[in-house]
C-alpha cells in the first residue's frame, strides 16, 4: 500500500464562532457520520446524492444520505483540496474539469490514502444526483464516481423549459406552485421522484409510506420557517451571527433536513439568535458596510467573512444557502410528491430578480463573490441595480488558489469604494 | 473577376455555404422562412415540413457584439455572448424563429428574461426544445411529446398544421442527404480525397443548405473526388472536441501541422449520419425517436451510449491517434477512460487544452500538436 500524506494548504485561519448551539450542531453531524460510518460497515444502507436530489424520499425510508457539495466542504474545510486536486490531475482529469463539487470522486479514487478526512466515504448502496441541461458536464462524472465504487447511479433529470422563473415566484412558491411550472415538465419530474422510491424500495425492502413522507415535508418545511426568523433578524438591523457560522449550521441542518434532529437544530439555532438580537449582542458593533456573499461558499476558507469586521466593520449579512432554504424549498400540498417535484422543476437558483431583492431587502452596500460566480449577466443586472461588485479571483474550494495578500488588497480596496460612495 | 459563365465547382460551393453561413447564395433562392437552431440534435423535419429552412446559428468569438455589451459584462462567455447577439441583433431580420437547445438553456432562459423586462427590443422570437438524455422508455414519450410541441409551434410560423405527408417528405429528403452523408464520411476515411478540413467543412455545410441542394453538391463532389498523394502519408486522425464544434479551425491547426484529420467524433461532422429515419405511418414518433436515439455530447447516459461511436471509430486500425481538442475545459471526465481505452489499443493521443477559436488559442493548440504529429509521422515512416 502506498502511504500518503494527506498534505494541508490553502488558509491557515479558522472563523471564529459566537453560538453555542453551533458545536452541539457540528458535533452532532460529525457523530451522525461516525455512527454512519460504523452502520454501513455493519452492512446498513447509505446514499451518496447531490445537494439537489430530493433527499426527503430517502428520509422517508429512515435511508441515511451523505451529501456531496457537504463533503467538499469538508474537506476544503480541513485544507486537503489541494492534495485531492492534485491526485485528480495525475489521474489525468484535466485542471479546468468542475473542482467545487469533484472532491467526492477524489477522495474515493485516492484510495489507498490512510488517512481520508473523516475516516473517508463508506461505500453506499447507491449514488444520485440531480441532471439538468445546464450541468451537463456533472453526468460522467457521477458515472465515474459509481463505477468506482461499483454501485448503480440514479440520475434525477430534470427537464428544462428554457423560461425563467416567474416574476416574485418566492411570493407563491410555496403553495401556488402548480402554476408556477409547466405541466408538462412537473409531471415529469414528478414521475421521475416516483423512480426513485421504487429504486428506494428495492434497496430497502421496505414499501413506500406516502404518509411518513407527509411527515417529512412537514418537517422540513417547519425547519425553513425557523431559518425565516434568523433571516427576518439579518433583515432588520446589525448582524447577531455571522456568516461563517450561518453557512455551516444551515448547510448541516439543510442537507438532513426533514429529520427530526434538523428540525430541533433549526428551532436551537433560531432561539439562540433570536435572543442575541434581543440583547443586542452583535457580532460586530461597529458595523459600517453591510455585504452580501453571492453564490456557493467561501468553503476552503470561512475565516475571510470575518476577517474584516475588526478592522473596517464590514459584516457579511446574507448568503444564498440560508435564503433558498426558505424561498426555494418550503412546498406544501396533499400530495407530498409532486410537491417534493415542483421544488426541482425550479428551486429558483439563478434567479437574478430575486438576488437583488434579497440584496436590498438586507439593505446591502455591496455584493462580494468569486469570478466564476458574477457571470457576465449576473454582474451586469447587479450594476443595473446600483449594487458595487467585487470580483474574487480564488476558487471556492481549491486551496491551491488562495492568496491572503491578494484577497485583501482587493477587499481593502472595495471597502475603501463603499466608505467614498457612503461619503466617508 | 470570376467569369459569371463558368460553373462554380461542387466542392468550392459547400466550403462558401460553411464560410458564409447565413449569408450563402444557395439560401437566398426560395423566399423561404429560416428558422435557426441553436446546438446539435434538434430535428430538422418538422422544420422542413412546415415550408421554412432550418440553419444553425453558430457563435462567432471574436467579432463585434453591440447586443451583448448592453446586457452582459466582457467576462460572460464569448459563445454566449455571441449567440445572444445573433439572435438579438445581426440576424433578427433573417430568422422567423430560433430553437434553442438543451445546452443554450441558459441563454433562452437570459433572453426571456431580458425580453420581459423590455430589454430586448426585436429579438428573434424563441422556442426551447430538450430532449431527455437518459434513454428510458418514459423518456422516449416526453421528447416524443416535445417533438410534437414543437411541430405545433412550427404549423402557427406555417400558418397551418404540420401536415403527416409533410413530414414524411421531410424525412425523404434529409434521408437522401443522409445516405449521400453516410457514403462521404465513408470514402474521406478511405480515399483520402480531400483534406480533413475541406470534408469537415462540406460536411457542415448542411447545416446552411436545403438538404436536396446538400445531397446534390455532396454527390458532385464524391463523384469527382480522386485521391490525393499528397495525403496519403501522413498521419490520420481523429479528432474529440469536448463540445460541437461550430468551427474547422482544429482541423486546420492540426492538417497545417502535417496530420490528415479523417473523422472527428462531432454531431456536425463524421457523425452527422447516424442511419436513417425509418419510413412509416407516424413519420412525427419516427422522428423523435431517431434524434431521441441518436444524441451526442457529454449529456448523454449511460456512458456507453455516449461512448460507443469513439470506441468503435478510434479502434479501426486506419486511425493513428487521436487528439483530444478541448476548447471548452469543464467538459472532459471521460477522456482519462477514452485515452485508457487508446492506450490498450496501442493508440497514441494528445490532450490539447485550447481554444482554436482565438489566435493564441490556435498557437497554443499549434504548439501542442506539432511534436504529437511529427511522431505519428515518425511512426508511419518505420
Amino acid at each position: 500500500m502506498n502511504q500518503v500524506t494527506t498534505e494541508r494548504r490553502g488558509a491557515k485561519e479558522r472563523a471564529k464562532n459566537d453560538l453555542a448551539c453551533t458545536p452541539l450542531i457540528r458535533g452532532g453531524q460529525k457523530e451522525w457520520f461516525a455512527n454512519l460510518r460504523e452502520q454501513v460497515a455493519d452492512g446498513a444502507h447509505y446514499v451518496y446524492a447531490d445537494a439537489m436530489s430530493p433527499h426527503e424520499i430517502f428520509e422517508a425510508f429512515d435511508l441515511p444520505c451523505v451529501i456531496n457539495e457537504w463533503w467538499s466542504g469538508i474537506v476544503a474545510a480541513r485544507r486537503q483540496s489541494a492534495y485531492y486536486f492534485d491526485q485528480m490531475e495525475a489521474h489525468g482529469f484535466h485542471s479546468g474539469l468542475e473542482r467545487y463539487a469533484a472532491l467526492g470522486l477524489a477522495t474515493v479514487l485516492d484510495e489507498d490514502n490512510p488517512d481520508p478526512p473523516w475516516g473517508g466515504l463508506p461505500k453506499p448502496a447507491f449514488t444520485c444526483s440531480s441532471f439538468l441541461a445546464s450541468r451537463a458536464d456533472c453526468v460522467a462524472r457521477w458515472e465515474l464516481l459509481s463505477k468506482q465504487w461499483d454501485v448503480p447511479y440514479f440520475p434525477f433529470e430534470v427537464p428544462g423549459t428554457g423560461s425563467p422563473m416567474a416574476p416574485r415566484w418566492w411570493e407563491t412558491s410555496r403553495h401556488g406552485w402548480e402554476k408556477l411550472y409547466p405541466a408538462y415538465q412537473l409531471d415529469r419530474v414528478h414521475q421521475a421522484i416516483w423512480d426513485l422510491i421504487r429504486l428506494c424500495e428495492r434497496t430497502t425492502g421496505r414499501k413506500f409510506d406516502m404518509d411518513k413522507l407527509r411527515e417529512v415535508m412537514a418537517r422540513a418545511n417547519l425547519q425553513q420557517t425557523y431559518f425565516e426568523k434568523i433571516r427576518d433578524i439579518s433583515r432588520a438591523g446589525k448582524a447577531v451571527v455571522s456568516i461563517s457560522e450561518q453557512l455551516g449550521n444551515v448547510m448541516t441542518i439543510q442537507w438532513r433536513r426533514g429529520s427530526e434532529w434538523a428540525t430541533e437544530s433549526a428551532r436551537i439555532f433560531s432561539e439562540e439568535v433570536e435572543e442575541r438580537a434581543r440583547n443586542g449582542q452583535w457580532i460586530c458593533p461597529n458595523e459600517t458596510y453591510r455585504l452580501m456573499w453571492m453564490g456557493a461558499g467561501m468553503w476552503q476558507n470561512t475565516s475571510f467573512y470575518r476577517a474584516f469586521e475588526e478592522s473596517h466593520g464590514a459584516v457579511f449579512v446574507r448568503s444564498m444557502y440560508m435564503s433558498i432554504a426558505i424561498d426555494g424549498y418550503p412546498r406544501y400540498g396533499n400530495d407530498p410528491v409532486r410537491a417534493l417535484a415542483a421544488r426541482y422543476c425550479g428551486i429558483g437558483l439563478g434567479s437574478l430578480e430575486w438576488d437583488i431583492h434579497e440584496a436590498q431587502s438586507h439593505h446591502v452596500d455591496g455584493v462580494v463573490s468569486v469570478s466564476s460566480t458574477l457571470g457576465g449577466r449576473t454582474r451586469s443586472a447587479l450594476e443595473a441595480a446600483g449594487l458595487p461588485i467585487l470580483a474574487l479571483d480564488v476558487d471556492l474550494v481549491d486551496g491551491r488558489t488562495w492568496d491572503e495578500g491578494a484577497v485583501r488588497r482587493a477587499m481593502e480596496g472595495f471597502l475603501d469604494t463603499l466608505g467614498k460612495k457612503k461619503g466617508g | 473577376m470570376p467569369d459569371q459563365n463558368v460553373p462554380v465547382p461542387p466542392l468550392q460551393t459547400l466550403l462558401s455555404a460553411y464560410e458564409k453561413q447565413l449569408g450563402n447564395e444557395e439560401l437566398a433562392t426560395g423566399g423561404r422562412l429560416l428558422v435557426g437552431l441553436v446546438g446539435a440534435g434538434i430535428p430538422e423535419e418538422p422544420i422542413l415540413a412546415a415550408g421554412a429552412t432550418p440553419v444553425q446559428v453558430f457563435p462567432q468569438p471574436g467579432e463585434e457584439t453591440p447586443v451583448a455589451d448592453q446586457h452582459l459584462n466582457a467576462d460572460e462567455s464569448p459563445v454566449l455572448r455571441s449567440l445572444l447577439d445573433k439572435l438579438a441583433g445581426t440576424y433578427r431580420d433573417r430568422l422567423s424563429l430560433a430553437v434553442i437547445g438543451a445546452p443554450f438553456a441558459n441563454l433562452s432562459v437570459m433572453i426571456e428574461e431580458l425580453r420581459r423586462d423590455a430589454r430586448l427590443p426585436g429579438a428573434v422570437p424563441c422556442a426551447y426544445f430538450e430532449m431527455m438524455a437518459v434513454q428510458t422508455e418514459e423518456n422516449r414519450l416526453y421528447s416524443r411529446d416535445r417533438t410534437a410541441d414543437l411541430t405545433r409551434r412550427l404549423g402557427l410560423l406555417a400558418g397551418e398544421p404540420v401536415s403527416r405527408e409533410a413530414l414524411a417528405s421531410a424525412i425523404e429528403a434529409t434521408n437522401r442527404r443522409r445516405r449521400v452523408m453516410s457514403k462521404f464520411i465513408a470514402a474521406r476515411r478511405e480515399s483520402a480525397s480531400l483534406t480533413g478540413t475541406e470534408a469537415y467543412q462540406a460536411l457542415g455545410a448542411h447545416l446552411f443548405l436545403r438538404p436536396e441542394t446538400h445531397a446534390d453538391l455532396l454527390n458532385d463532389v464524391l463523384d469527382q473526388s480522386e485521391p490525393r498523394a499528397d495525403l496519403q502519408a501522413r498521419p490520420r486522425i481523429l479528432i474529440v472536441p469536448s463540445s460541437p464544434l461550430t468551427h474547422a479551425h482544429a482541423h486546420r491547426v492540426l492538417e497545417e501541422a502535417g496530420a490528415l484529420v479523417v473523422a472527428e467524433d462531432d454531431p456536425f461532422g463524421a457523425r452527422a449520419a447516424p442511419g436513417l429515419i425509418p419510413v412509416t405511418d407516424d413519420p412525427l414518433t419516427a422522428i423523435s425517436d431517431f434524434y431521441f436515439e441518436n444524441r451526442t455530447g457529454e449529456r448523454v447516459y449511460p456512458a456507453n451510449s455516449r461512448l460507443g461511436w469513439f470506441q468503435e471509430e478510434a479502434g479501426k486500425p486506419d486511425i493513428d491517434g487521436v487528439v483530444f481538442y478541448v476548447q471548452e475545459p469543464k467538459f472532459g471526465w471521460d477522456i482519462p477512460a477514452m485515452r485508457e481505452f487508446l492506450d490498450a489499443a496501442g493508440k497514441p493521443s494528445l490532450l490539447a487544452l485550447a481554444d482554436a477559436r482565438t489566435a493564441s488559442g490556435r498557437e497554443k493548440l499549434k504548439a501542442l500538436s506539432e511534436p504529437f504529429i511529427a511522431g505519428l509521422s515518425a511512426g508511419r515512416a518505420r
